[in-house]
């Protein structure tokens, strides 16, 4: 399917958090009041405020004592979004595809959803979108439809330092999600893998089994 | 490293380079405008007390060669020298007057003023006034108790920065009472580095010019100009009222501090010099006034001024610090035409050592340099001269050396002439199994009752070691008041092995207390794989790490900052303080 897509290959991710930033920074999204809870990732999980987080996981390894897992977790934009569906139920077209990009765009609408939101957090395979407690507008990354339509980067996709998230066209982004995935193979084996690749705008390149790096990827 | 490089025959090589990381973009451009105690702009030794007279000091500063061969570049001492005073101090320096040599502060002869020095004096009463220059003394600076105590002894205290911070309001801390401090603090908002013009030199020694990006908020002034404005107003109270030792104050440069203003552009065309007088070299008359195009042409008479004679030709008629030129002719990242880089936009640094004594590249694929039809072709040659073949006119490569050789030991260092391993001041063994002598014997040792130390201390057994997080800027001054990057890290933390919380019966998340014989901090744990017991000697050591970007200020629940912690000692040469290896103890907040 045409439109646009990112590549996130998680084995160059520093877990530098430019992307968390700069999210926050283009969306004019306020900071939480987070503590440390013995862990460096903060906030501890997406919410309202924050569409975009990298998700930090230890375990232990054999080659070097320690493996950590950096990911950097955000809405899939997915080619048929189950989201979509079940919202559609409750107020159509409170949840929308952008023709150009295939971004799926959430709409003031998605305050509509009332108590029926939890019906589609849980329709989303990965967990992604979260309500306002306030006025229950429902929100989530939107693909910085206002920076891509003009010919910009998404804000997250501008600050990565590695080249660990990549934004661009369908063809070269599976080519590039290809090329790393054979390059990630013979460094870390055959556990390699793209997650859910014909199902998503979103490449996640993984070398090792995906619930490590988020219980919900 | 550069022992290793030079070992390894890369010294003026491309890539061959020592690489320092620095903490700070503007490192390099710091000690080159003479930042450090011991060297003024452009590495000209800081004049001691028994350097009475500029002859002396001359004397005792410029190396002397007898071998034909050797450049002995420093031989040029005096020129710079006196091109620097006539920067400083203009009309006023004058033949007659030593060209104000008298007027610069003189050190005690082997006496260090480093940081290290400077808050022991503090500590001990000797310094009554401090102006801090956007810094963070209360938690950068090692032992940081000793230090807030220093403060404390001061009459008054300026504290110029962006936002309030703990060295400035040292006075209202924890466990201060604020009617028991005499200091007088005075803070002076000034604006940020992009709200602000001016140049940064980089590792590579590239002088690029900033453009200023913003206005800084409200009454925010750059530091140049707070600066400019209290010398004016100093100046003006001397020509009314007079005063001790009016010589410099008169004398200063007008254009350094001209309306109470600091003009980027008027300083760094002064870095670069001007000619002071007519002057002719070879056939050519350059007018006084005008800017002297290349430090070759520096002169000892005080016929040219200089403030860094490394910088002259970066700005002449041209700013060529500002150049964004994109072209690589050599392929080997060394662009030219973007900034200008000192010396005389030279790239590589003894870049003659990369050929051999034909001139020919001694590495075909990384050619910046070769003789060719006569010339030098490639990057800017570290000096005119042909290539040794040419037994007349042909010089050593190592050009600040008085014997033009790369040397891996010679005098001049504290301890030496080899790089020794030493424990460190605190350590958690007995013995130093390299060698009989278990620590530095020339490492500075302080004497004062904040300076507690406490090796293989049972009441201290864990080593400790500090360290920076990527969402924090040093002690967190400008980040910690940024809500997206305080969201991401916003508290001090302490991570330690699974096996050492066990030990101490500590879960992750968890409020410790850290200690040392010199303070304690708060920190939540961070339980690990990535911290794992080490085998020293046969005996296992646990090591906890934690940042140094807190402070009690704010935010409220960010904690205090890990130099609270850190000993008072550090590297004999450098003076760089020891804050990565002392021993510390760890505990769970309300337990044992
Ligand atoms: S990832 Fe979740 S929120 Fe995003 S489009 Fe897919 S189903 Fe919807
Ligand atoms: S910006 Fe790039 S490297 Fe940094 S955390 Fe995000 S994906 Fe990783």
């Amino acid at each position: 399917m045409p439109g646009k897509y990112f590549v996130v290959d998680t084995t160059k991710c520093t877990a530098c958090r430019g992307c968390q930033v700069a999210c926050k920074q283009w969306n004019k999204l306020p900071a939480e009041e987070t503590k440390n809870w013995g862990s460096h990732q903060n906030p501890q999980d997406l919410s309202y405020n924050t569409y975009r987080l990298v998700r930090f996981n230890e375990y232990p390894a054999v080659v070097n004592s320690m493996v950590w897992y950096f990911f950097t977790d955000a809405c899939r934009h997915c080619l048929y979004p189950p989201c979509k569906d079940e919202a559609d139920r409750y107020v159509k077209d409170a949840i929308v595809i952008d023709d150009a990009t295939g971004a799926i765009i959430y709409t003031d609408k998605t305050k509509g959803f009332g108590d029926k939101f939890d019906n589609v957090r849980r329709a989303c395979p990965y967990d992604i979108p979260r309500q306002d407690a306030k006025t229950g507008v429902v929100s989530k990354c939107h693909m910085c439809l206002d920076r891509v339509s003009e010919g910009l980067l998404p804000a997250c996709a501008k600050s990565c330092p590695t080249g660990a998230l990549v934004f661009g066209d369908e063809e070269p982004m599976k080519k590039l999600a290809e090329a790393r995935l054979a390059e990630a193979k013979k460094k870390f084996g055959d556990k390699a893998e793209i997650i859910d690749s014909d199902d998503v705008r979103v490449l996640y390149l993984v070398v090792d089994d995906k619930k490590k790096y988020a219980q919900s990827a | 490293m550069s022992i290793i490089q030079l070992l390894l025959g890369n010294i003026g090589q491309a890539g061959g380079g020592v690489n320092a990381l620095r903490g700070e973009s503007n490192v390099q451009g710091s000690t080159d405008q003479g930042l450090l105690f011991h060297i003024l702009p452009g590495y000209l030794p800081t004049p001691a007390a028994s350097m009475d007279t500029l002859t002396v000091y001359k004397e005792k500063t410029t190396p002397k060669t007898k071998d034909p061969m050797s450049a002995n570049w420093w031989g040029n001492r005096p020129k710079y020298i006196t091109s620097l005073l006539k920067a400083f101090f203009g009309e006023a320096a004058t033949k007659d007057n030593d060209f104000g040599y008298s007027w610069l502060p003189k050190i005690d002869d082997g006496k260090p003023y480093s940081w290290l020095d400077i808050f022991d004096e503090m500590y001990n009463g000797k310094i009554k006034g401090f102006f801090s220059w956007g810094q963070n003394p209360a938690c950068s600076g090692a032992n940081s108790n000793k230090t807030r105590a220093a403060l404390a002894k001061l009459d008054w205290l300026v504290n110029v920065n962006l936002f309030d911070n703990e060295t400035g309001s040292f006075w209202k801390g924890p466990g201060v009472d604020p009617k028991k401090c005499k200091t007088e603090v005075f803070f002076l908002p000034c604006v940020a580095s992009v709200e602000k013009e001016g140049s940064l030199s980089n590792s590579g020694r590239w002088m690029q010019w900033r453009y200023k990006a913003a206005d800084g908020p409200g009454q925010c002034l750059p530091d140049g100009d707070i600066m400019a404005k209290l010398f004016e107003k100093v100046r003006a109270l001397y020509a009314k009222d007079g005063g001790a030792f009016p010589e410099p104050i008169k004398g200063l440069r007008p254009e350094l501090t001209k309306g109470g203003h600091f003009d980027p552009h008027a300083v760094a065309k002064l870095i670069n010099g001007y000619f002071e007088a007519d002057v002719t070299i070879g056939d050519k008359t350059y007018k006084k006034g005008t800017p002297v195009p290349a430090f070759a042409m520096l002169q000892a008479d005080g016929s040219t001024s200089s403030g860094n004679w490394l910088y002259t030709q970066s700005y002449t008629d041209k700013n060529l610090s500002a150049r964004r030129g994109k072209k690589d002719p050599t392929g080997l990242g060394l662009y030219p035409e973007w900034s200008w880089c000192w010396p005389v936009n030279r790239r590589i640094l003894y870049n003659r050592a990369s050929v051999d004594t034909y001139g020919r590249p001694l590495d075909d694929k990384k050619n910046i340099l070769e003789w060719k039809d006569g010339k030098w072709v490639g990057d800017i040659p570290d000096g005119p001269w042909p290539p040794m073949s040419d037994t007349k006119a042909g010089k050593l490569p190592f050009i600040m050396r008085a014997d033009g050789l790369g040397a891996i030991f010679g005098p001049g260092l504290a301890d030496g002439p080899f790089p020794e391993h030493y424990e460190p001041l605190e350590c958690p063994v007995e013995k130093n199994i390299m060698s009989g002598q278990r620590i530095n014997p020339t490492a500075p040792v302080f004497k004062g009752e904040a300076d507690a130390f406490a090796s293989c201390d049972p009441r201290f057994p864990f080593v400790g070691t500090t360290y920076r997080v990527t969402e924090h800027w040093q002690t967190g001054l400008m980040t910690r008041w940024q809500p997206w990057l305080l969201e991401c890290e916003p508290q001090m933390f302490v991570e330690m092995s699974e096996e050492l919380a066990k030990l101490k019966g500590i879960k992750n998340g968890e409020m410790c207390v850290v200690s040392s014989a010199r303070g304690k901090v708060d920190c939540v744990a961070i339980v690990t794989k990535r911290f794992k017991p080490f085998i020293i000697q046969g005996q296992l050591v646990h090591q906890v790490g934690f940042p140094w970007h807190y402070g009690w200020v704010h935010p409220k629940h960010g904690g205090d900052s890990a130099n609270l912690l850190t000993p008072s000692t550090g590297d004999p040469n450098t003076r760089i303080p020891e804050s990565k290896a002392f021993m510390v103890n760890v505990a769970k907040k309300g337990g044992k």
